[in-house]
């Protein structure tokens, strides 16, 4: 178990992800947005999302936007769990699985917290995962852990409520706690490689967060109404 | 640690990133108001702040709390280093990169402290054994590993509550997020090092109010750990899902309020 636990997984960075990019609209945009933001709800906003699924406005927006995220991690733990890539140790299962349930923890608990204003589950899209490949499995672990806390700490920046960013910082925090791991699997001492130089983890807007986010779930989802840094 | 060392360290960094952010300077100084002090009762700790009990200011306040778990992590981890034969050759670089982290999230606060005329608080003197609780923390690598992940622990939660009072500034709110994520991944790789030395199944994170310690001082930093409720459910067996009493403690971090940071923090703070 010690010798799994330092084990090396091998895996490369998935380097495609660009946290600066943004959404070309969401600057043309922005107005409109500021307009929404004085309703709760929009059961009729103008310009309309389309098909696309609306996570709303305001701090309802922003949790709807954390639940996405956890619906996706929760989501990729469980297949992961389903598949078991090749070679698959006890520990590996074991710590797979004490994810997953926490991510599923999050994931209901944001669902709860929103009642009648969570979107629904999702169906997601991992067909750019090979959950039988080992390095597969981890390099996108690494980046869904990475990529949850930098949506989530951007997030806490924009919450107005107190009891949201409270509930949101207990579920950052852990979050961070996977991803160190799943950094230090991947390469034992990684664990807090891409702080700033404020020692600081690099928080991510919600706009360009959603851009990557979006891209593993089959429906099209729209965040025009997400409040922006 | 003494505190010119804290200053020697601030040259290390640029403070022209410390401006990256607008907009803390000015807020701080109009939050400077005995009003907001009584609306949040986080008054500093005279423990390890003495010279701060004046502080009216409620955004100063969080960030002088913040400081003092932060200051102590640094001081408990350059001590660890500088023990010969204590911290493994292969471990060293982890602990050093951890410890220039922590430098930076001190000097980043001293930085805006010092900016905003607020009263930067002097570094305490540590007894990290606690009266001789723990003799040998600075000769045996597996009792440092264990108070090193409560203070690490600890500081998830303190941070969490200066976030909470950090509420009104956008900027120094998203900095102690930011920070307490990072801390939240030292706090997790110190505990894999507890685990890889073998003899405990301790995960990265907090399971109920276990601190892998029979000594009282460390449970302390455990306090209120065994939550299950989160908003308006409990996260044991949530909406029908198998969550066990494990999981529904382990995914949530719960923040530390003053008296139980003072408590914990006390036992190894020089009076």
């Amino acid at each position: 178990m010690k010798d799994i636990m330092k084990q090396g997984a091998e895996t490369t960075e998935n380097g495609g992800v660009s946290r600066r990019k943004f959404l070309n609209y969401a600057g043309a945009l922005a107005g409109a947005g500021l307009l929404i933001a004085s309703c709760s709800k929009d059961p009729d906003p103008v310009p309309s999302t389309g098909d696309a699924l609306n996570l709303g406005s305001n701090d309802e927006g922003l949790l709807n936007y954390a639940y996405l995220l956890q619906q996706l991690e929760a989501a990729f733990y469980t297949e992961a769990l389903k598949r078991k890539f090749v070679g698959m140790t006890n520990t590996e299962i074991g710590i797979f699985t004490a994810i997953r349930d926490q991510e599923l923890a999050h994931r209901e608990i944001l669902k709860n917290h929103l009642g009648t204003a969570a979107i629904p589950t999702l169906e997601t899209d991992f067909s750019s995962i090979d959950f039988n490949e080992k390095n597969s499995v981890y390099a996108k672990a690494k980046q869904f852990e990475e990529m949850a806390v930098a949506g989530l700490n951007g997030i806490c920046k924009l919450l107005i409520a107190v009891e949201h960013l409270t509930l949101l910082s207990k579920i950052t925090a852990v979050d961070a706690r996977h991803s160190s791991l799943i950094n230090d699997f991947v390469y034992f001492g990684s664990f807090s490689e891409k702080a700033d130089t404020n020692g600081m983890e690099v928080p991510q807007d919600p706009q360009s967060s959603l851009d990557v986010t979006r891209k593993f779930f089959k429906r099209e989802i729209s965040g025009i109404y997400l409040p922006k840094y | 640690m003494k505190f010119a060392h804290i200053l020697n360290e601030l040259g290390n960094t640029n403070p022209e990133t410390f401006e990256k952010t607008e907009g803390r300077r000015s807020i701080l100084k109009s939050f400077g108001s005995k009003l907001a002090l009584a609306a949040v009762p986080l008054a500093a700790s005279s423990v390890f702040n003495k010279a701060q009990a004046k502080t009216t200011d409620i955004l100063a306040e969080a960030i002088v709390f913040a400081l003092g778990i932060s200051y102590m992590q640094a001081a408990y981890i350059r001590e660890g280093l500088a023990a010969t034969g204590l911290i493994p050759a292969d471990a060293q670089g982890d602990f050093q990169k951890m410890l220039d982290q922590k430098d930076k999230h001190i000097a980043f606060w001293i930085y805006y402290l010092t900016k905003t005329n607020n009263t930067v608080p002097t570094v305490p003197t540590y007894d990290f054994k606690a009266k001789n609780a723990l003799p040998d923390v600075f000769t045996n690598y597996a009792t440092y590993l264990t108070l090193a992940h409560a203070l690490e622990d600890v500081g998830v939660r303190m941070y969490q509550t200066s976030i909470k009072n950090l509420l009104t500034n956008k900027a120094f709110r998203s900095d102690a997020v930011n920070i307490m994520t990072t801390i939240a991944r030292h706090a997790a790789h110190v505990r894999l090092l507890r685990r890889n030395l073998g003899g405990t199944d301790i995960m990265p994170w907090i399971t109920g109010t276990n601190a892998y310690s029979i000594v009282g001082e460390i449970q302390k930093a455990y306090q209120g750990e065994d939550n299950t409720k989160q908003s308006n459910s409990n996260a044991e067996g949530v909406n029908g899902f198998a969550i066990s009493f494990d999981a529904a403690t382990a995914a949530f971090d719960e923040p530390m309020g003053v008296a139980d940071a003072n408590a914990f923090m006390s036992k190894f703070i020089k009076p």
